[in-house]
């Protein structure tokens, strides 16, 4: 089985939810296992679609204005950007518009570009409509997604997604910061661990439309 | 920085000054000569110059100490580079000059005598014992022979190259390690796992052992970098959490400790040695700065709360030669494993940290230019700055702590007391219980009990019931008593008067006094007061009575009637207890009554005086002991003898 490892920057202004997303998502997934309390800033999380498994190092970053010019520091190296604004406060929406500035200003690299709407659990006070924010997205060849971190409603879609292009990107294998391993071997720690039950199910289908009807496969792993 | 190169070695004041007389110290290492003057020395004859490494950090600090008071900072950034390169002369000079002349063999030997020995790789090696124990010799072999060949090519390259060369000599050995690994036969067998273990070791073991040249090496401006950073974090040392828009309860204990924690940590880094351990401190003060941010926050802590708190413990903390340690990490941290995971994501952070606060302004953190430039020049102090807060602290730590005693105090007094209140319930309780228990018994048993207890009794002691029936012949009792005191029924018929009324009277008293002590028989031997007995039986105690009187009499012996006695010793009624000799001490009032009533009384003591006195007085000596009986003899015989007058009168009457 093959495995791509890659790096995921979370960027967005303050207070936009990136972390409540990422806590949402990986919180979710280790309900059962580990509060994710503690180092809510640093994850990782393996997902399995189609005949790849995906290591996703997820960072966050911090959203406040005077860090801005620190950011390059974080998606150095990045295979993959979520850029998240506040539907609901259209600054942010603006913000972001500079964070994507700057990233394709100082990564040259190909990256998957991820726009997400947090906060659409507060509907009535949308600033930012789905079609602008639909056609910001299209122009810097990123995908849009809305999700609330409160309902946790469209989380998981971000994340597969995400990793769906990461594939993409490794077969174009355009990117040299990927990393990617050709696991055949049964000793390696990846395959080794347990709960391979239905994985046939779990696989996705690289197919765009289909995804939505796709199953994330629990991760294994998460600081 | 200063603190880091204490003299080792303290010398008295007059001795430390300058042999040239100018007034500033001087240094044993310099010939005696202050920084100034050794410089013009030096200058005339530079290479004659030999000297040890830690002479120079000794001096510099001497050094440090003249030329800020004398000069100032920029004549001592000069004098320092110009140290700097005399360290890469001495350093290429003595070490490495020599051995790169030489064949690499000779290198290398040299090379193993300087580091292998080292506690530190010591150490390692025992670390990482349960790693080589679980792979075959070949493998540690292999591993080690690699280490050697490594530090041979780092250390071929460390005197040509720049820093930046060097660092991509190691992390190609990195790579060219891994890549060994992964094709080489010997390492087949081995788990992924073990690989990366074998990965760490040979980074661990091999980054420790050339620690003293690549860490902050002269030839690079890390050194410079270092103080000038801990010159610009000194100056910020006024920015508190507050500026930083960083939710750290200062005052809360709890964070405070942690505060240290993670302060600790940081300033940690830089003893440890390999590039990933440096990293570890980093991911350990990281993961104490979440801690705290969980406490003051009151959930989990996002990265805009981390950075700021991150950089507040740099500017507290402010770590020696952080700078360096950064570098350090940088190029020397095998590459390919420092970006991915928690560490490279902590140091990525703790790099944003430092560059946040080397280009630190007014605007980040959103204050006005002039007051910046106010704290900046230490004109102006802000009123809470982290030290103040301490000072606070300090008082209020104590304040928490024996409050926290107190409430643990008032916690278990309050435990104490619900606990003897439980106790003192349950001890109610069960008192009522067991009464009720009682009570119940009580209830319950009456009936049983009694009735099982005594037919088992008298069935036990049938035997001997039936052992007493000739006792009970007592029948003849009567005769008996008439019989027993012969010199009484002498005396009694010597009176002639009333014999018969006496004797009958006599039986009458004695049944109705001796009850009680026959039931008190009847307790203590468990002999049957039945029914069935009935007179018989009475007759029959009498008899018995006879015969344990004198226990009795004994038992209840007191000494109180003492005086009741001598008279009664003395006086002739005491011959008239004589008549009763052996009847109980009750019948001998009555006697005694009946007697002074009776005319007759006198005429009894004549005859009996000689003999009983001295006999009875043994027996009076009992007999005044008794002082209950008497009494109530007193009240009975009276009536007794009014039964008796009566009788007499009545027989008197019938007589006529």
């Amino acid at each position: 089985m093959r495995t791509i490892e890659a790096k995921v920057v979370v960027l967005g202004a303050q207070g936009v939810g990136k972390t409540s997303m990422v806590v949402r998502y990986v919180g979710k997934m280790f309900s059962h296992h580990i509060s994710p309390t503690i180092g809510a800033s640093f994850f990782t999380c393996r997902l399995n679609v189609e005949d790849t498994r995906v290591k996703l190092q997820v960072w966050d970053t911090a959203g406040q204005e005077r860090f801005r010019s620190m950011a390059p520091m974080y998606y150095r190296n990045a295979n993959a950007a979520l850029i998240v604004f506040d539907i609901t406060q259209y600054e942010t929406f603006d913000a972001m518009k500079t964070w994507v500035k700057e990233l394709q200003r100082n990564v040259l690299e190909p990256m998957v570009l991820s726009v997400v709407g947090n906060k659409t659990d507060l509907e009535s006070r949308r600033q930012v409509t789905r079609e602008e924010a639909l056609q910001y997205a299209a122009s810097i060849g990123g995908n849009y997604f809305e999700s609330s971190a409160v309902n946790d409603e469209g989380i998981e879609d971000v994340f597969l997604n995400t990793a769906i292009g990461l594939i993409r990107l490794a077969q174009d294998s355009l990117c040299s910061s990927l990393r990617i391993y050709d696991l055949s071997d049964p000793m390696s720690p990846v395959s080794s661990v347990g709960n391979e039950s239905g994985v046939g199910q779990n696989h996705h289908s690289l197919q765009m439309t289909s995804v939505e009807h796709a199953e994330v496969e629990r991760p294994r792993l998460c600081c | 920085m200063y603190s880091k190169k204490n003299p080792s070695l303290r010398i008295n004041e007059a001795d430390l000054k300058c042999k040239n007389g100018c007034g500033y110290y001087g240094n044993e290492e310099w010939e005696g000569l202050c920084s100034k003057c050794h410089h013009e020395h030096l200058q005339r004859e530079r290479l004659k110059k030999t000297g040890g490494h830690s002479g120079l950090h000794h001096g510099e600090r001497d050094g440090d100490k003249h030329t800020k008071s004398a000069v100032g900072f920029s004549k001592f950034e000069e004098k320092k580079r110009q140290q700097a390169e005399k360290k890469t002369k001495l350093l290429k000079l003595s070490v490495f000059r020599k051995s790169s002349n030489s064949k690499d063999l000779i290198r290398s030997e040299q090379f193993q005598e300087l580091y292998s020995a080292t506690p530190e790789l010591e150490k390692l090696k025992q670390d990482y014992q349960d790693l080589f124990s679980s792979v075959s010799q070949s493998v540690e072999r292999d591993v080690l022979k690699s280490i050697n060949s490594f530090n041979v090519n780092v250390l071929k390259n460390a005197d040509i190259g720049t820093i930046d060369e060097l660092s991509e000599v190691v992390q190609n050995l990195y790579q060219v390690f891994a890549k060994r690994m992964e094709a080489s036969i010997i390492y087949t067998d081995l788990s992924q796992e073990k690989k990366e273990m074998l990965l760490d070791f040979v980074e661990k073991y091999v980054m420790t052992g050339l620690y003293r040249i690549l860490f902050c090496p002269p030839s690079t401006t890390d050194e410079d970098k270092d103080l000038s950073l801990q010159n610009r974090i000194r100056q910020l040392n006024w920015v508190n959490a507050q500026h930083l828009d960083c939710s750290i309860n200062e005052t809360q204990s709890e964070v405070c400790d942690l505060v240290y924690t993670a302060i600790a940590d940081i300033i940690g880094m830089d003893s440890a040695k390999a590039p990933q351990d440096k990293l570890s401190c980093i991911v350990r003060c990281c993961r104490n700065i979440f801690l705290l941010l969980q406490q003051s926050v009151g959930g989990p802590a996002s990265a805009d709360e981390f950075l700021p708190a991150l950089i507040f413990i740099v500017l507290k903390a402010n770590p020696a030669r952080l700078k360096s340690n950064i570098n350090y990490i940088t190029r020397f941290c095998n590459a390919s494993r420092l970006m991915s995971g928690e560490g490279g994501y902590y140091f990525t952070n703790l790099c944003c940290a430092v560059s946040f606060i080397e280009n630190l302004t007014a605007e980040s953190l959103n204050m006005p230019v002039e007051e910046f430039e106010q704290y900046m020049s230490g004109e102006v102090i802000p009123t809470s700055t982290w030290e103040s807060a301490l000072m606070m602290c300090e008082g209020m730590h104590l304040m928490y702590e024996q409050l926290a005693t107190l409430d643990d105090l008032h916690n278990r007094y309050t435990r104490f007391g619900e606990g003897a209140l439980a106790l003192k319930e349950e001890m109610q309780k069960f008192k009522i219980d067991i009464a009720d228990e009682v009570a119940a018994v009580l209830a319950r048993t009456p009936l049983t009990i009694q009735p099982r207890k005594t037919p088992t009794d008298i069935d036990s002691e049938n035997p001997t019931c039936e052992s007493l029936p000739p006792p009970i012949v007592p029948q003849i009792v009567a005769p008996q008593i008439g019989l027993e005191p012969d010199s009484v029924k002498k005396t009694e018929s010597a009176e002639d008067s009333q014999p018969n009324i006496t004797a009958a009277a006599l039986p009458h008293d004695y049944l109705s006094l001796s009850s009680p002590l026959v039931f008190s028989h009847s307790l203590d031997e468990l002999t049957t007061p039945d029914d069935i007995f009935g007179a018989q039986a009475l007759s029959f105690v009498q008899g018995l009575t006879s015969i344990n009187y004198d226990i009795d009499l004994s038992d209840l012996s007191a000494d109180n009637s003492y005086a009741e006695d001598v008279p009664a010793a003395d006086g002739h009624k005491s011959s008239a207890m004589l008549s009763l000799e052996v009847k109980p001490a009750e019948e001998l009032t009555p006697s005694l009554l009946d007697n002074t009533e009776s005319p007759t009384g006198d005429l009894l003591p004549s005859p009996i005086k000689p003999l009983c006195t001295g006999e009875y007085q043994g027996f009076a000596a009992q007999g005044w002991q008794i002082h209950s009986i008497p009494c109530e003899t007193g009240d009975t015989p009276s009536l007794n003898s009014d039964a008796c007058g009566n009788v007499d009168s009545a027989s008197s009457q019938f007589q006529t």
